[in-house]
């Protein structure tokens, strides 16, 4: 898994790319913790292929804490396999997710 | 890091070291997974750990005798990929069949812990017949973002059951939802339950089952399958079939939503549970867990070694065996605990008060640890009061003021009554009103009785006035399988073919009566999912293993068949706005017994043989403390009869709601009032729901 910052003026666009699994869950989240700022982000999960039960709980641990520290976050671009994941298990409820990152950008600004 | 955490040993290349002794099964850990198994006939123990899905186990990891207290072999392995993990044991011990022994260190077992088990993630996905190791145990992650969930406080009186089958519930393409026949299908329909207004949904089994256990050809180039589940492969685990994640094995996440979305809209879950006898089957059967832990401990045996079969599925379960006992308690404690479900129905629950030999105990151990249990104190105990051995104790099941039974005398009753048997008044004048003559209020409270006419054993509502007869012909047994008690009534015609208008009309009229008197009944009232929108069976009434239109519901029904859902969803508010229903009310106005049953005059029940009108009159105060009386006319008779209803007091007058004879405009948009005569004609088999208001 790489995380990469596409972006980072007004708003901050940071994808991933891999499997987020039991292998790379944990440093994922904390890799992008770190990068949370004070702006508002988005992370791309285009290049995702793979979202596991403890890559979940990154995804939602990475959200919670960017409400806890007031940042808005928007999960976008996800492939409807990891979309249907989402639903099955509820979390996306949890998550701010949409379609495309231009639909993030576009609820951001 | 806790200095208990690191490895102390290598075996096979792992680094390991002595486990949680006090845990049972697998549990991750800072830098590891915990792995506890006991067997009290073991010579030595081996865990064996697989990658997903692959054949060969990629470890094999003797317990060294260091690793074991008393009989429970604990081990931490480090730096292992838990969620591409599945695991097993190999356990050695003696072989005696004649003493009950039947360790094969040659099989794979799985952890009778296992919190996931994998081999049947896609449900009718034919498995590998050639692997050794058919069901494999897995490690699953407990934390769940609940969000301040928890089991829901809903009193028991007010329970309104809805009995479903998850796959069923959704599978058929009508169902209109995306995720069809799993955990998330059934969390879509979550609106359309509220709508109905029901407040707990019951499942059929959803541990871990196998639905290719004794799978058939149809004979139609289909399979009948395990399609109700009554046999269990795993306690701790959810069927994976029945998630739409399990084939990633996210069935924990996906049934956890579930229970949270269900109780955010006050719906308490309860499990329909099956302790009476395992998937090992008997001599014959599989090895999966118990037989080759401990045969001899739990399961019942003869004194030379058979399985005594007092559930009909080829073993019983040692209930009431301490290590058996714990397994139980460790089991609901932990549904309780971490899924948050509400209540447990437990299938032939007699067996759970047999003793180590098989007797019956007036103080069975097992029963008395689960009444008393701290993390179970709230949750629903209801027992199926009897088992295949003959056993039957409805009114009588060990319930220590904390027990519910499914009522079976009140389906029967109130099924004879309602189909014009003669005979059947003062019984169903009694099932209606509480059951007391089975459950004594003092020792048994008032919500011992879970009143039902249909559950998913037997017909459904529909078919209970669409069939004089089974027809279960499907079900490969030449149609021997199945009840032959159904006290079912056609209307005159036999299934649908064809079906003339008048008996479609006498049987929504029949369908609209029993939901009247099911939803007025004192107790706790239980409902078979799509009986309220007259879902169909084809007459089948045993379709367990019926994985196909037989048994899913069809939603074109609740387009077609409007006024009942309609019905179902009047008399279930009309239960929850009338508090005397549920015995919560607070207080009775002067002069008036709290229930009370009359004949076509009031006051004068009558009780001979020929009678088939019976009026039952609730008085109490409703929710603003009012005074409130209801009075429920029942005329089963095919003619029809005027009946004189109690006088109430001077202030109030009679008005009816609700007259079943009126066929699709059975409930009233506006209540009708009765002159002060309070003389009505109930139609030939109608029932009529009345109120009082004040002039």
């Amino acid at each position: 898994m790489t995380v990469t910052v596409e972006r980072d003026d007004n708003i901050k666009i940071i994808a991933m790319d891999g499997q987020l699994d039991v292998s790379s869950s944990d440093a994922t989240r904390e890799e992008v913790i770190k990068l949370l700022d004070g702006k508002p982000t988005i992370i791309s999960l285009e290049k995702v292929s793979y979202v596991s039960s403890s890559g979940l709980r990154a995804l939602l641990m990475i959200a919670k804490t960017a409400k806890a520290r007031k940042i808005k976050i928007i999960y976008a671009a996800a492939i409807d396999e990891v979309v249907d994941v989402l639903q099955m298990t509820g979390f996306i409820k949890m998550l701010r997710c949409v379609k495309t990152v231009d639909d993030a950008i576009a609820e951001l600004s | 890091m806790r200095i208990d955490l690191h490895p102390t040993d290598t075996i096979s290349g792992f680094k390991v070291r002595p486990g949680l002794f006090l845990t049972n099964g697998a549990q991750i850990v800072p830098g590891g997974v915990n792995f506890s198994v006991y067997s009290s006939g073991a010579k030595s123990c081996e865990l064996v750990l697989y990658n997903s899905h692959e054949k060969e186990p990629f470890a094999v990891i003797p317990y060294p005798e260091s690793y074991r207290i008393g009989s429970v072999f604990s081990m931490i392995v480090f730096d292992l990929d838990y969620e591409n993990l599945e695991y097993g044991f190999r356990v050695d011990g003696d072989y005696d069949f004649h003493r009950g022994l039947a360790f094969d260190k040659n099989k794979c077992l799985l952890d009778p812990y296992a919190k996931i088990v994998s081999g049947r993630d896609v449900w009718g996905e034919e498995p590998d017949w050639n692997d050794k190791f058919q069901y494999r145990s897995k490690v699953a992650l407990d934390d769940f973002d609940w969000e301040g969930d928890m089991p829901l406080k809903t009193p028991h009186n007010e329970l309104i059951i809805y009995e479903a089958h998850v796959r069923g519930f959704t599978k058929d393409e009508s169902s209109d939802v995306k995720f069809k026949g799993t955990y998330a299908g059934l969390c879509e329909k979550i609106p359309y339950l509220k709508e109905l207004g029901i407040n707990a949904i019951e499942l059929l089994p959803i541990f871990e089952f196998d639905e290719f256990e004794g799978a058939r050809d149809d004979g139609n180039g289909g399979k009948l399958m395990n399609y109700w589940g009554y046999s269990t492969v795993g306690f701790f685990a959810p069927k994976a079939g029945y998630a739409a994640s399990g084939q990633y094995s996210m069935q924990v996440d996906e049934l956890k939503n579930l229970i949270k979305e269900l109780h955010q809209n006050g719906i308490k879950v309860i499990l329909d549970v099956v302790f009476n006898h395992t998937a090992e089957g008997n001599e014959n059967g599989p090895y999966i867990s118990f037989k080759g832990l401990d045969n001899n401990l739990y399961y019942i045996l003869t004194p030379d070694g058979w399985y005594y079969n007092f559930s009909g599925c080829g073993n019983t379960l040692n209930c009431n065996n301490p290590i058996v006992r714990n397994l139980i308690l460790d089991c609901l404690r932990y549904w309780v605990g971490t899924y948050h479900v509400d209540g447990f129905r437990f299938d032939l629950a007699a067996i759970l008060g047999r003793n180590q030999d098989g007797s019956p105990m007036a103080n069975p151990p097992l029963l008395e640890s689960l009444a008393a249990d701290p993390i179970l104190k709230d949750a629903c105990l209801i027992a199926e009061a009897w088992d295949a051995g003959g056993l039957y104790l409805v009114g009588s099941f060990p319930a220590y003021g904390r027990w519910a039974e499914w009522n079976g005398k009140y389906r029967d009753d109130v099924r004879r009554f309602l189909k014009g048997e003669a005979g059947l008044a003062a019984a169903f004048a009694a099932r209606v009103t509480g059951s007391e003559d089975i459950y004594n209020r003092f020792w048994r409270g008032d919500t011992a009785s879970v009143n039902f006419i249909t559950c998913h054993d037997g017909f459904t509502l529909y078919d209970l006035y669409a069939y004089n007869d089974k027809h279960n012909e499907a079900n490969g047994w030449g149609g021997s399988d199945g009840g032959n008690d159904n006290h079912s009534w056609n209307c005159g015609w036999e299934g649908d073919y064809d079906l003339p208008e008048g008996v479609r009309f006498e049987r929504h009229k029949m369908i609209k009566n029993a939901a009247a008197i099911l939803l007025t009944s004192l107790g706790i009232p239980m409902i078979l999912a799509g009986d309220e929108f007259g879902n169909t069976q084809y007459g089948n009434n045993n379709p367990y293993c019926q994985d196909n239109k037989i048994s899913w519901l069809d939603w074109n029904d609740l387009d077609k068949n409007r006024d009942l859902f309609n019905f179902f969803k009047k008399m279930i508010a009309f239960r929850k706005a009338h508090p005397v229903l549920t015995r919560q009310s607070n207080g009775t106005p002067p002069g008036y017994p709290p229930v009370s049953v009359h004949g076509t005059d009031a006051w004068h029940f009558d009780s001979s043989s020929e009678n088939r009108v019976v009026g039952i009159m609730f008085a109490g105060k409703t929710k603003d403390n009012k005074d409130d009386f209801i009075y429920i006319g029942v005329n089963a008779h095919w003619e029809s009869h005027a009946v004189w209803l109690p006088a109430l007091p001077l202030n109030m007058i009679w008005q009816v709601e609700v007259n079943t004879a009126l066929g699709d405009n059975a409930v009233y948009d506006e209540a009708v009032e009765l002159d002060s005569s309070a003389q009505f004609i109930i139609g030939a088999r109608s029932v009529m729901v009345c109120t009082a208001k004040e002039r």
